[in-house]
């Protein structure tokens, strides 16, 4: 965002988010995008962090039972994709069902 | 500029299909072709085209000068309008205003996709640039998969069954039979929505839209373009286009589909419509959660109850507010770029009395509503019988 959709200002300062949160909801894919056939399928959740904020991210290292709307995740970092053949390796955020 | 009225004078249509044999100019001339068979003798004033991915479905941009040249009339002002699936009720909006507002007497709007070219990762990958590169993409989330996302909010939030999601598709399906263009025209039972391949859990392939060709075109006219002949006209009395927080998932409350909401709601304040005037609605059900949650939004059910109130039997053939009639995305097709413009053509044989063994007894008037993304451009427009 470059202009505060409430107030029209563009003072907009990056700020640290929580590392943790809960799934407000998921979908399992079974088809991703080309370039991520090896993680099919693919747990996706909308994660809801400990500060409101929402983020697309995928769940990863958990149980398929444990993977449900209101578990509690936390972040991680983990190869996000791979940009090609002569492009760089990404890394970002993924996360972990936590008990 | 004075303002005029604006007419839907003629439409043309391609079946949607796997067109192998054509190309993308083949389709938009053929629509364009029996579109412009209702204007003998003249030439529209400007050609819009709406396409959402040309460039990888056709490896082809410029599609508005192409399409004129093809159709003999170069020099005529075109250009395409893109707002990914709903580039087809984007591009009528465009020439609505034009042509009402008297800039222009005519326009040719015509709505093309080529999709079926493509493998289907590769049709996952044009459909995905509806979505956030850097944000979505970046994760592997296909189209498919955020609205599964909403699929499963929704039937949680809102304790909707797996057989209530269902209902859409198959009010769709049961409608397509006797449409012609429709892409596929069998009846389905809610049990072939729940027994299908699952896509991006809990959304199942019939709770999707199809991938096919296809084009369809109409001719816009104002009062100065539209007089003499015995043309049957249908008028355009209101259309609004609007937009959404990007993505899903930053929304206040995603089962709140804004744009929808504003759209029509713009366009109803427009029109001076009260919403118990409508006789049908052409909705957008990309994924069956999709097509509940723009019920909801129009206000034709309550929150919650888009997909109940289709089980229930609101929105069937002979409903009191039938959707759909030709069979909707599900079953007459979705060539995405294309589809908003197909719907706005549907809606002008349903108030011309053209719609054949799918006719709405009497309709007076129709909306139409087109979206791109998950809600996130939405197009509406409404129609009544010209006086």
């Amino acid at each position: 965002m470059y202009r505060c959709k409430k107030c029209g200002s563009e003072h907009i300062k990056d700020k640290e988010m929580p590392r943790t949160g809960k799934i407000m909801t998921y979908t399992r894919l079974h088809e991703p995008l080309p370039g991520f056939e090896a993680q099919a399928p693919l747990y996706l959740a909308v994660v809801k962090l400990d500060n409101g904020a929402r983020i697309l991210s995928q769940i990863v290292d958990s149980p398929d039972e444990a993977v449900k709307t209101g578990a509690r995740v936390k972040a991680t970092v983990r190869r996000a994709l791979v940009d090609g053949d002569s492009g760089q390796i990404v890394y970002g955020y993924k996360f972990i069902v936590v008990n | 500029m004075a303002r005029s009225r604006a007419y839907v004078s003629s439409v043309g249509m391609t079946s949607i299909a796997d067109h192998w044999e054509d190309s993308i100019l083949d389709l938009a001339v053929q629509a364009s072709r029996e579109a412009l068979r209702g204007y003998p003798n003249k030439k529209p004033d400007q050609i819009i085209v709406g396409n959402m991915f040309s460039a990888v479905g056709a490896r082809q941009e410029h599609l508005g000068a192409m399409l004129a040249a093809a159709l003999g009339l170069a020099g005529t002002p075109a250009f395409k309008v893109e707002a990914a699936c709903s580039s087809g009720g984007s591009a009528f909006n465009v020439g609505y205003n034009l042509v009402r507002s008297g800039a222009m007497d005519s326009a040719l709007v015509v709505g093309v996709e080529k999709m079926r070219d493509l493998e289907p990762e590769d049709v996952s990958l044009a459909l995905a640039m509806a979505e956030s590169a850097e944000y979505t993409q970046f994760v592997g989330a296909t189209f498919a998969a955020l609205n599964g996302l909403l699929a499963r909010y929704y039937m949680e939030q809102m304790d909707v069954s797996r057989d209530e999601l269902s209902a859409i598709p198959v009010i769709d399906h049961a409608n397509a039979v006797t449409a012609q263009h429709a892409q596929f025209r069998k009846e389905i039972t809610p049990e072939v929505v729940s027994r299908s391949q699952m896509i991006s859990d809990p959304l199942r392939l019939f709770d999707c839209a199809p991938v096919g060709d296809g084009a369809a075109a109409v001719l816009l006219v104002n009062d100065n373009a539209a007089s003499g002949g015995r043309r049957k006209l249908a008028e355009v009395i209101g259309g609004k286009i609007a937009t959404n927080d990007f993505t899903i998932y930053e929304r206040d409350d995603m089962l709140d589909f804004k744009s929808t909401r504003l759209a029509f709601k713009g366009a109803m304040e427009q029109a001076g419509l009260a919403p118990a005037k409508l006789g049908m609605v052409e909705v957008h059900d990309a994924f069956s959660v999709v097509g509940a949650l723009s019920l909801e939004a129009m206000g034709f059910s309550k929150r919650g109850h888009g997909a109940k109130d289709a089980k229930a039997g609101r929105y069937g053939r002979g409903s009191e507010l039938p959707i759909n009639t030709f069979g909707g995305l599900k079953a007459r097709g979705h060539p995405v770029g294309a589809t908003g413009v197909y719907q706005i053509a549907e809606a002008y044989l349903q108030l011309t009395d053209q719609a054949g063994k799918n006719q709405v007894e009497g309709v007076e008037y129709a909306a139409t509503q087109n979206i791109g993304g998950v809600d996130t451009t939405s197009a509406v427009h409404l129609f009544g019988r010209a006086a």
